[in-house]
């Protein structure tokens, strides 16, 4: 102890006056007891054992629960409190400091520090992200990851918020979640919630006896996936309303941007003569002149004329080229997943004068996805009755089967395994939607909650029809003439400037598709001033605003790092937004604590 | 010399023992075109592979490994190397009797998938015919697939995942015998490297080829060169990396550098355990040497692979380990200098020695190729700062846990450790407390930068600081008088479990969070062994420590 050469009276008497302070009085024994070491020791070791236990849960269930059962829950909270007291007690317990304790007082209140900027930051800042596009407009709002519930009171018509989030709270029909609604009697009974809402298309009675509305399930057992949907025609045509009435669904469905279902009055007609497909393989001799580079990337065309010209495969697909008398579009890019076979690509070759006329080249025709067209098999008035469907299935302007399919048949597609179910045709009944939640074949989904309205005050008391509330959408619940608005979803912040996204770029490794880096480009304005300026964000290097020196220190200054991209649309991308008010608190609390570590272990002090 | 020494003695020499083959002898003449040549004429050919530029040596290499998880591969009874194997699917890729598509060449290690394959689970090599027939394997790899388009950044797990790995494998030796991968001439424009066909070198190539089929070697050597000749003169503004770096590149290859650094310091342990009396200075200083040049060889390979690729040597787990075995040794020889004790290097050579040869001999699941690194990681001072002061904190720990297992034998074996060693051990720790509170540190800060926000509880985050209360637990304990030194060296070796946890646990075991790049699978039985002989070390040590009532 005193090997710094210090008389050795002095730590007797120092160890006597600190016993003596504690013998004496009640508040210094209180702060020993608060600062003693075995209170440490059971801190350090409840709080190493609980966040260990913490990333057990969140590997078993998520991140979220984690965080509510363990990281952000109170106690655990309460905890850490207990910990501050307990490094600021043992510094006072030392009082009068010698030099020998400069590292150990450093280093603990580097650790005070610390968490007094934690919460700052928890209490003050916010985290979130946007996502922003290089064709969109301007962002002046924060995605933040807080469950909020927005409930419109029918009393005031004004908006209360406050923080839900329905898988934490997991409400069931034992023990349901009651939240009253401001300025009215009622009550909102949350009782089940899921994570997985789908839209699910139902046939209703309608107003219009000329709708006609089917419903189809396409299911793929290899994929283990289902899809419902339902399709209604227009009754557009019919002379007594003269409008389309309510709840008429599209008569067109988008099979993952991959191929379209339509439904018409009557299938359309294709011409005969459709235009021809070839089918030219990598590394093959040219068919019809077209050719294809071994690798896949390069597309040479060779006219009559003895005309020749390349072109990069990846800009010119689904564009007219001219190829003397002819043109062709193509179509395709087949790559196996092989790597064996070679890629090939399918080549539409036009007749000139049949689509010369609207599309010039270079100009890109969105319409060469494999479709279904269905049509009604029978007269109007017997559509409903007859549970009889056409269809014609074709690719690029040629039919290649038709037929008529029953109500409960199914057949095969010809995309990959998908097959499609007949589930109900219907005349006079209109395709609505329901939010439901999904079978474990359905894709996507939103987290949502079941929930009703009571009014527990009425003799008897009164409840409401119920219904899934799904994130991002408003549903109203109703109870007699009260109509309740529930908003779910994740809280948007307003920032006081916009940010929108001039340039994206993804570099990638040489040779491959890996990304090597994520640049973004981006504008802020100042919403009050007009001002603008730009920011690059590039990984490890965010962009901040205002930004600057101090802004940065302090933390007070919005930071957006590089977060998401998404691989299959470079025109988007998200960013992580962190506004940190404790960020100064957070870095010089660090800094002492490495410092005061190593002080206290390596700095003896000189006598 | 007593049993203890005896069976650390013996320890060493299985270790010896299990060690793979350095080299083979030269190929057979069994193998039908590989044998007349030596296709090491072709190794500085550059090639462009996983999205950098590599010698054609290391290309073959990491290939078979890639593809049959060995360094060579029994051929009709010949042990043929990655080189001349991957050099004959290139200059004959349509060998017929057998066909390459009828070789077992494919890895399937997974029981479970042979099982579910029909496959014959006592086998390791499948062949590409044998593989693709199954509707089965087929059908995983879609569903695979599947899970892979709807979400890419899901990892695969189970069955999924190894039916995957089998599909990348079939697509490599697809890509080889297209000829697709090898890509070895640089574009007029653009990034990709073009295949010998592609970049007219089909000439070359063909001559190449007929002279392999033909079995004429001499003049397979001079197309060789004239390939690499015509490779030199194509280069433009985006060439082949210097020449210096693809000769140390093949250098580093050839001469497994850490090999021969386990190798020495396990000699310069051997004579440490087994010197007495007379002999114990001189002893000490022949370890000193070869521990000293078992660590020179080993900086030299460190340095190796920061050239050649560019960043410090701790990008994934492979490299990790053969790091903390660098940092175990740095420390101990540190500690040396100054105590000249001979505990720290006692302490340090088991687990520089084990580490090494893991790293070494398990290829599969310490993944030795230099790869590109994840954006967020390619930004050199934050690694160097922060995951080098993490790894070097590993090391530490890792010396404590050799001088811990040094104080806890002599308990075993019935002598009283010296309150030297304890204090030795406090030391160690001291370092290993500050490097990683540093370097957890410096892990929120970074991630400020990179993620935008400094602590989020990702798992990587609070395992490093469930390690670091754990060893402040252990060093306040000390302090306030409730365990000694015994108390000090068991919570070394328990302590260094919350290591183990944040350095291999949360990426192989846990598997979430951000620290994604680190994930891998594997040496979960090898974990499991470790901390099972660790915990049966220590019992043994706190019953001979009651029963004998030693001190």
């Amino acid at each position: 102890m005193s090997s710094d050469g210090t008389p050795i009276t002095r730590p007797l008497s120092r160890a006597g006056m600190i016993a003596e302070r504690q013998r004496r009085y009640p508040l210094w024994r209180l702060i020993h007891l608060l600062g003693s070491l075995k209170l440490a020791l059971l801190l350090l070791a409840t709080i190493a054992i609980a966040i260990g236990a913490a990333t057990f849960t969140e590997a078993h269930f998520d991140a979220a629960v984690a965080r509510a059962w363990i990281y952000k829950a109170p106690w655990f909270i309460a905890w850490l409190g207990v910990l501050c007291i307990n490094l600021f007690a043992v510094t006072l317990t030392r009082w009068p400091w010698q030099k020998k304790h400069t590292g150990f007082i450093i280093t603990h209140y580097g650790i005070i520090t610390l968490l007094i900027g934690a919460v700052i930051g928890s209490r003050l800042g916010f985290e979130g992200n946007v996502t922003l596009r290089t064709d969109g407009q301007p962002q002046r709002r924060i995605i933040t990851d807080i469950s909020t519930l927005q409930i419109e009171s029918p009393a005031d018509s004004y908006l209360y918020l406050l923080p839900f989030d329905a898988k934490l709270a997991h409400p069931t029909e034992k023990h349901p979640k009651r939240l009253s609604i401001p300025g009215t009697k009622l009550e909102m009974v949350i009782d089940d919630s899921s994570e997985h809402l789908i839209r699910h298309p139902r046939l209703q009675e309608g107003t219009s006896p000329n709708v006609k509305s089917l419903l189809l399930d396409c299911s793929s057992s290899n994929l283990n996936q289902e899809l419902p949907i339902g399709l209604g025609l227009k009754a557009g045509s019919d002379p007594v309303s003269g409008s389309p009435p309510a709840g008429d669904a599209p008569d067109r469905y988008d099979f993952f941007g991959l191929a379209s279902i339509t439904f018409h009055e009557e299938l359309p007609h294709h011409g005969e003569k459709g235009n021809e497909l070839l089918d030219v393989t990598a590394g093959s001799p040219p068919v019809q002149g077209v050719s294809l580079s071994r690798d896949g990337r390069l597309v040479t065309i060779r006219s009559d004329a003895d005309l020749s010209a390349t072109y990069d495969r990846s800009e010119i697909m689904n564009k007219v080229l001219a190829l003397g008398t002819h043109r062709i579009v193509v179509r395709e890019y087949l790559t196996n997943s092989t790597p064996v076979t070679p890629p090939s690509i399918r080549v539409e070759i036009q007749a000139h004068e049949d689509k010369g006329a609207g599309v010039g080249e270079g100009e890109t025709i969105a319409d060469s996805k494999p479709w279904l067209e269905l049509a009604p098999a029978a007269k109007t008035q017997e559509y409903g009755h007859s549970g009889e469907i056409a269809w014609q299935l074709g690719r690029s302007g040629e039919v290649t089967s038709s037929g008529i399919l029953k109500q409960g048949d199914s057949m095969p597609l010809g995309w990959a395994d998908w097959r499609l179910k007949l589930r109900e045709v219907a005349t006079g009944k209109s395709v609505t939607s329901v939010m439901e939640p999904g079978s474990s074949k359905e894709q996507g989904g939103v987290p949502g909650f079941h929930a009703y309205l009571i009014d527990p005050s009425a003799n008897p008391p009164l409840r409401g029809d119920s219904s899934w509330v799904a994130s991002g959408e408003v549903t109203p619940l109703l109870l007699g003439n009260d109509l309740v608005r529930v908003g779910y979803g994740l809280e948007l912040r307003p920032i006081p400037f916009s940010i929108s996204l001039k340039d994206f770029q993804v570099p990638r490794d040489e040779g491959t598709e890996t990304p090597s880096d994520f640049r973004a480009t981006v504008q802020f304005k100042n919403l009050a001033t007009g001002a603008e300026s730009t920011g690059l964000i590039r990984m490890n290097h965010p962009a901040s605003y205002p930004g600057g020196l101090i802004a940065n220190m302090t933390g007070i200054n919005y930071k957006f790092s590089q977060a998401e991209w998404n691989p299959r649309d470079l025109k988007e991308t998200t960013l992580q937004v962190l506004y940190d008010p404790g960020w100064f608190f957070k870095w010089t609390g660090s800094l002492a604590i490495c410092l005061g570590i190593a002080t206290m272990f390596y700095i003896k002090p000189r006598s | 010399m007593n049993r203890s020494t005896l069976a650390l003695l013996l320890s060493f020499l299985g270790f010896f023992l299990l060690q793979p083959r350095t080299s083979t002898a030269s190929p057979p003449a069994a193998v039908p075109g590989i044998a007349h040549f030596s296709p090491s004429v072709l190794e500085m050919l550059t090639i462009q592979e996983g999205g950098r530029k590599k010698p054609y040596l290391v290309f073959s290499e990491e290939t078979l490994r890639s593809l049959s998880g060995k360094a060579s591969l029994l051929l009709e009874g010949a042990r043929v190397d990655a080189l001349p194997l991957i050099t004959g699917i290139w200059m004959d890729p349509s060998a017929i009797l057998p066909s390459w598509k009828e070789r077992e060449l494919i890895l399937v290690s997974n029981r479970p998938l042979k099982q579910l394959l029909g496959l014959d689970p006592a086998r390791k090599l499948f062949s590409y015919n044998e593989l693709t027939a199954s509707d089965l394997l087929a059908k995983k790899i879609a569903e695979a697939a599947e899970s892979r388009r709807r979400d890419p950044k899901a990892r695969l797990v189970g069955l999924q995942k190894e039916a995957s790995d089998v599909a990348m494998r079939l697509a490599l030796l697809g890509s080889l015998l297209s000829g697709d991968a090898f890509r070895i001439l640089p574009p007029a424009s653009g990034h990709e490297w073009l295949t010998a066909e592609q970049g007219e070198a089909s000439p070359i190539l063909g001559e190449m080829r007929t002279s392999w089929k033909g079995r004429d070697s001499q003049q397979f050597t001079d197309a060789s060169q004239k390939l690499i000749h015509s490779q030199q003169t194509l280069v433009s503004a985006e060439g082949p990396p210097a020449h210096w770096k693809l000769s140390l590149e093949v250098l580093y290859q050839k001469s497994h550098p850490f090999r021969w650094a386990w190798i020495l310091y396990a000699v310069a342990g051997i004579i440490l355990l087994t010197a007495s009396g007379g002999w114990m200075k001189t002893a000490y200083r022949a370890a000193w040497f070869f521990a000293g040049c078992g660590f020179i060889l080993q900086a030299v390979g460190l340095l190796s692979r920061v050239l050649i690729a560019g960043r410090p040597p701790v990008t994934n787990m492979y490299e990790s380990v053969i790091w903390v075995a660098f940092g175990t040794i740095l420390f101990s020889l540190i500690f040396e200098s100054i105590y000249r004790a001979g505990t720290f290097l006692l302490g340090a050579v088991p687990v520089a020695v084990a580490s090494l040869i893991i790293a070494d001999s398990q290829p599969m699941i310490l993944d030795r190729s230099i790869h590109p690194l994840t954006p967020v990681l390619r930004d050199n001072f934050w690694l160097t700062t922060h995951v080098l002061s993490i790894t070097l904190s590993y090391a530490a720990f890792a010396l404590a846990l050799g001088v811990a297992h040094v104080a806890l034998g002599r308990i075993i074996v019935g002598k009283k450790p010296s309150e030297a060693i304890y204090h030795y051990l406090y030391k160690t720790l001291q370092v290993g407390v500050l490097l990683l509170a540093t370097g957890t540190i410096l892990g929120g800060v970074w991630a400020n930068y990179s993620w935008g926000r400094f602590w989020d509880w990702d798992p990587k985050e609070t395992w490093a600081l469930t390690a670091l209360l754990g060893y402040l637990f252990l060093l306040h304990g000390r302090i306030s008088g409730l365990w000694g030194g015994f108390g000090l060296a068991v919570g070394s070796v328990i302590a260094f479990l919350s290591v183990l946890m944040a350095w291999y646990g949360v990426n192989f075991v846990l598997g979430a969070g951000l620290h994604s790049y680190g994930f891998g699978t594997g040496g979960f039985p090898l974990v499991a062994i470790f901390v099972t002989l660790e915990l049966l070390y220590v019992l043994s040590a706190f019953l001979r420590r009651r029963n004998r009532r030693v001190y």
